[in-house]
């Protein structure tokens, strides 16, 4: 069946749908806003006529080139086209301001690739047992995983600035509780509002915490955004550098594929995750934030790795990890499809025709950044003249299209505001919008936790897998706190 | 212009810490269940900024720090508002046509044509792509186009 699937992909047509599918969600997704979900919505209804295998590739290359396009924004303009894309602005946009942005591109495009083929490859022979193992993650483990993910970043990214990124953490934790509550249902803090009552939507959000803000800075610098005129480095450098750094590789990617297997954490969160594990383990964490090429490589290879993998939960139990994922379950129930052990065996052919042309999206997605990068990287020597009215307008765009609510845009702005003035009293703007992402989430399991144990806080280290969140929790605190005692000694000494 | 940095962050945690007290206070109404992780958060951030504004007050940690504004950031505050406006009143296309230009040529640019040109070929190819392509409505006005 796996040999069946391999040259149904290579059809000419599905070949074709992998191209025009990866290329379209390469440029939607580098549009604030836009992002692979809504193209991949825009893109259903025409993919009724089509085949089966034809559907599921051309959307699935969708979804691919998607959550790669964001970073291109993300790098040459700071304004990341998707919240895939969040944490590769970090380091991704210094090296576009240094003249590096081909390089920055290399890096992500082949991080891209690897941590797609990686998840791919994850999709194909570990689909059941991976789904097994994500069943095991309840309330509690999920509860877990975000109170480490918050705690993490306090000690790696917050170590410049504890105190700011706790008030940043904390505002992002009180403003994620406005609308329902996940447990109750019952309204809070909306004033009155029937906007508020769906919450801080997180596109709109992200949108101004980054694009607009950056705007901001684009409006008080002038000039261009890159400070060299001349190219340093290249495509092929970045493809070096991104095999440079084999531990932060894997590391992300592994990452990035555990998250994507577990429903509703999404890859929003998963580079996050990424960026601030591979600042934490790196010998040069002192250069993230100025450019350094690891902090390009986790966010993208892990991103990348989510998109396949999230289709584990989707293909295998019905359970999507992700809104694209949703809507590739969806693609698959227009054709007739349910998901569960019958795509495996009955329909075992579509699935693995859908499989390969996931490989070829990955494939044709370095293709095409090889041959548009040399165009695409001379945004950064427009003048930002040029650019700061265009970049609004399609903000505008983005946060609008989601909801067609204009409610969005004035969110868009407000964000922008915030985030512009915590830039300029240097709060770190991670700390206020992984809470965005993860606070629900986090609020939901703590709540649903209590309900299944009867109030017992026992549920908390009950099983396995919260016995292993909590002394991974544990030692990423003492780790730290021990070295930093070590270094006192020292220089008592 | 420049503001001392000690009473910018100042003012900017009051204003945190009021949002936070505002949902202290809101949240009596609600439930145990619904206000429990609401109320750990404000508690938690009204501790941080009163650490903060002991280490910004008492310990001087920003002494002779300024906070510098740029002259075109409060302008630019104030075309973005009515830009805002604008999309709700007007519509996309037309507050576009107008934000556009306007913005190009108050950021410095001076040629006249190049910047009508740009503007229009934009706005078009958003139109084109998204309302024509996509199917994707932009904001309408409320007087009709």
């Amino acid at each position: 069946m796996m040999y069946e699937g391999l040259i149904a992909a290579l059809a000419p047509l599905n070949i074709g749908y992998a191209l025009f599918g990866t290329a379209l969600g390469i440029v939607m997704g580098a549009i604030p806003g836009i992002g692979s979900s809504m193209t991949m919505a825009l893109l259903l209804p025409f993919t009724f006529w089509m085949s089966a295998e034809g559907a599921l590739i051309l959307l699935g290359s969708v979804y691919c080139g998607a959550t790669f396009g964001g970073s291109i924004s993300a790098i040459l303009l700071n304004t990341p086209g998707t919240p895939a894309s969040a944490a590769t602005s970090f380091d991704g946009y210094p090296m576009a301001q240094q003249g590096r942005g081909m390089e920055a591109i290399g890096i992500a495009v082949m991080a891209s690739f690897v941590g797609g083929i990686a998840g791919l490859l994850l999709l194909f022979f570990l689909s059941p047992p991976l789904a097994e193992i994500s069943l095991k993650f309840g309330p509690a483990e999920l509860f877990l995983l975000t109170l480490f993910t918050f705690i993490i970043i306090s000690v790696t990214v917050l170590k410049e600035s504890v105190v700011k990124g706790l008030i940043a953490l904390g505002l992002g934790l009180v403003l994620s509780g406005i609308g329902y509550d996940p447990i109750s249902g019952a309204l809070r803090f909306t004033f009155g509002l029937p906007y508020l009552e769906d919450g801080i939507q997180l596109v709109p959000a992200i949108i101004g915490l980054f694009a607009i803000s950056e705007v901001f800075a684009f409006v008080e610098s002038g000039g261009t955004i890159s400070n060299s005129l001349e190219a340093k480095g290249g495509l092929k450098e970045g493809f070096r550098q991104t095999f440079r750094f084999p531990g932060t590789l894997v590391r992300s990617t592994i990452i990035g594929s555990v998250i994507g297997a577990l429903p509703g954490i999404g890859v929003s969160a998963a580079n996050l995750i990424a960026y601030v594990a591979a600042k934490a383990r790196s010998k040069h964490s002192k250069h993230f934030g100025q450019g350094a090429p690891e902090g390009v490589i986790a966010p993208e290879s892990s991103n990348n790795a989510v998109t396949c993998t999230s289709l584990i939960p989707t293909l295998t139990l019905g359970i999507p990890g992700s809104s694209s994922a949703a809507l590739l379950m969806g693609a698959l129930m227009i054709h007739g499809l349910i998901p569960g052990s019958s795509l495996f065996t009955t329909y075992g052919k579509v699935t693995y025709t859908f499989f390969f042309g996931l490989g070829l999206s990955n494939i044709f997605m370095l293709l095409v950044t090889i041959f548009a990068v040399r165009f695409l990287v001379k945004v950064t020597v427009v003048d930002v003249g040029f650019l700061v009215p265009i970049i609004v307008s399609l903000c505008f765009i983005g946060s609008y299209a989601m909801r067609n609510n204009i409610g969005d845009a004035v969110v868009t702005i407000a964000f922008g505001l915030l985030a512009f003035v915590m830039r300029k009293l240097k709060y770190p703007l991670i700390c206020l919008l992984l809470p965005i992402i993860l606070g629900t989430m986090m609020e939901r399991g703590y709540h649903q936790s209590l309900m299944l144990s009867g109030g017992s806080f026992s549920i908390f280290w009950a099983s396995p897998i919260s016995k292993v969140i909590l002394a991974v929790t544990f030692l990423s605190v003492v780790y730290p706190l021990l070295g930093f005692f070590r270094k006192n000694g020292k220089s008592v000494k | 212009m420049e503001i001392r940095l000690k009473y910018a962050e100042s003012l900017f945690l009051v204003v945190i810490g009021a949002v936070s007290g505002l949902f202290l206070v809101l949240s009596r109404e609600y439930s145990a269940m619904a206000r429990s992780v609401p109320n750990i958060c404000a508690v938690f951030i009204l501790l941080a900024i009163g650490f903060r504004l002991w280490q910004i007050w008492l310990r001087d940690s920003l002494r002779g720090a300024v906070l510098k504004i740029h002259q075109r950031s409060v302008p630019f505050i104030a075309m973005l508002a009515c830009y805002t406006a604008g999309v709700f009143l007007i519509g996309f296309i037309l507050s576009s046509l107008v934000f556009v230009p306007v913005c190009m040529y108050w950021m410095g640019q001076r040629k006249l044509f190049r910047i009508a040109v740009i503007a229009a070929v934009y706005v078009a190819t958003v139109y084109l792509v998204f309302v024509v392509g996509f199917r994707m409505p932009l904001p309408d006005s409320l007087v009709g186009f």
